[in-house]
Parts: structure tokens; sequence; C-alpha cells
């Protein structure tokens, strides 16, 4: 099963480009969708036939709990970045969550110390 | 009324509350003592985007006689997006209201969209907070929710892009990606 390989990567999609343009971004789910369900071959169908080309993107700029909304409104689990037309990186829900974890535990860590009065703490080099 | 000071590049850097070294820990004294008035045991150093703390520490060693504050008490701030202005009013509320205060890097980090790196790992002062202009304009909770990027995330989580072309079979692509 060559998804296997790509859940042990952690890998849950993939972009499609061409000439270094995306033109395209294929997930578990589009294979899943159409190819296991449709009852085609992955080892002949080319990705084009069943990737997605209308491609939700998001901007390096834009806030996290825009692209949260993004993602939950176009229901999709992962927005390329693109800066212009050239494509920087790809963040996942599971990317995004994370981020605002670590985010908020700082937030509660920051509070913490306030209220605990633990004082200055000088980094020593 | 709280402080606030506009800082203009090319102008040398501006230095506030030169006056003492902060103590290591602030004890329940030092406490007391501010909250009775006394000088803050902080201090704040501001850098202009013409002077990076790499230009300015040799001049520091090499005139010893100069300010006496170590290093790690001082904080830089890059330009706000799209103004070599830097407008911060850096405030510590406390018992007799708010007063000037060294800025933690995680702070700057939040609250200016521009990529800082901290040369000096500044991650101390997690009493403190800094308020820019787009705060005040805005509210902190939009400020905040601004600072918080894709950008950011993507220097988080680093570069890893997995890419297929269109005529690829769905098996050779996974297998390669793979």
């Amino acid at each position: 099963m060559p998804f296997a390989e790509m859940a042990d990567k952690n890998v849950g999609s993939l972009l499609v480009m061409d000439d270094g343009k995306l033109v395209g971004i294929i997930t578990e789910r589009h294979y899943a969708r159409n190819v296991v369900l449709k009852g085609k071959t992955s080892l002949t169908t080319p990705v084009k036939d069943i990737m997605e080309t209308n491609v939700t993107h998001v901007r390096p700029e834009q806030s996290v709990e825009l692209c949260m909304a993004l993602m939950t409104e176009k229901r999709v689990r992962h927005l390329p970045v693109l800066e212009g037309s050239e494509v920087i990186g790809i963040v996942s829900i599971g990317d995004l969550l994370k981020f605002i974890l670590s985010k908020k535990e700082a937030d509660i860590g920051q509070l913490e110390h306030y209220i605990q009065g633990d004082g200055w703490q000088p980094v020593r080099k | 009324m709280p402080h606030k000071w506009t800082i203009w590049a090319g102008s040398p850097p501006a230095v506030f509350f030169p006056h003492q070294r902060p103590p290591r820990n602030r004890t329940r004294a030092t406490r007391q003592s501010a909250i009775h008035g006394s000088v803050p045991d902080v201090l704040i150093y501001v850098i202009a985007n013409t002077c990076s703390f790499e230009e300015y520490y040799p001049q520091k060693k090499k005139n010893p006689g100069g300010p006496r504050w170590k290093p790690r008490y001082l904080a830089a701030l890059l330009p706000a997006t799209d103004q070599w202005v830097i407008p911060v009013l850096c405030t510590e509320v406390n018992a007799f209201g708010t007063i000037p205060v060294l800025v933690s890097v995680e702070v700057l980090q939040s609250c200016f969209l521009e990529d800082w790196s901290s040369p000096l790992g500044l991650s101390n002062s997690k009493r403190f907070m800094a308020v820019t202009q787009f705060e005040e304009r805005h509210g902190k909770r939009e400020a905040r929710r601004r600072a918080m990027t894709i950008r950011h995330l993507l220097e988080r989580k680093g570069q890893c892009l997995w890419t297929i072309g269109p005529n690829t079979t769905v098996r050779d692509a996974i297998c390669r990606n793979g």
C-alpha cells in the first residue's frame, strides 16, 4: 500500500508542480476517493487525474487564525503557502494546532509567573 | 500616564534609565522598594536598526569606561513593518501604575511582524509587556492575533516540501516521495 509510506513519513499531502508552478494538490483523501473508491489502480493513474486543481493557498503574512478559519470553511487540511507565485511551504491543520497550543502554553506560563510573582530571572550566558 | 518614546533611525542609540545593575533575583525587599516608589531596578536600552548589537558590542568592549550595564540587559528593536521609526511603549503594570521596563524577546517577537533573532537570549522579564502603536490603535487582542503569522509557523516548522509532477503515476510519485 503506497500510502502507508506517506503515513510513515507523516506526509499527508503532495504538491503537484509543473515547471515550478503550483498546479494542484493531492492528499490521502484524494487518493482514497479518486483511486480506491473508483476502483482505479495507482500503477496507471496519473496524478493529474485525481489531484485538486482549485488549490486554496495562503500568504506568509496571513495570520494563523485566518488560516484555521480558511481550513474550516473550505474543509481542507493542507494549505500551500505562496509568496508571489513561489511556493515556500505548506501548513497542515496539525501544524496550526501545534503552533497555537505552544503559544497558549507560553501565555499561560507568563500569567502564572505574573500571578506567583516569581520575579525577574536573568538569563545566564 | 504611561511613558512613550519614539526612536528615529539614524540617531545614536537612546538609553533610558542607565542607573544600576538589576539584581539577579527580584527579592521581596526589592519588590517592596519598587512598590514604595524607588527607582525601578530595570533599564531599557533601545538600539535603532542602524546600530545592531553586533556593531555596538565591540565599541563597548573598546570603551570599558562606558556604560556599566551588561549586554544581557539590553533589548534591541527592529523597525515595525512599514516604517523606520520604532514607536514602542514599554510598561510594567504594578502597584503604583506603569513603569518603563526591559522588554523580552518573546514580547518583541509577538509585537513585531519583522523577523527577529536575539544575540543575547533575552528570555527573561516575563512579567513585562510592551505596547506598540498598533496595539494602542487596534487593541492588544488584534495585535496578538496579527503577530502569529504563517511565516512564524513555517520558520518554526522548517521547510520540507513534497512535490510531484502532474504526469507521474500516483504510485511512482508516492514511492519516490516516500
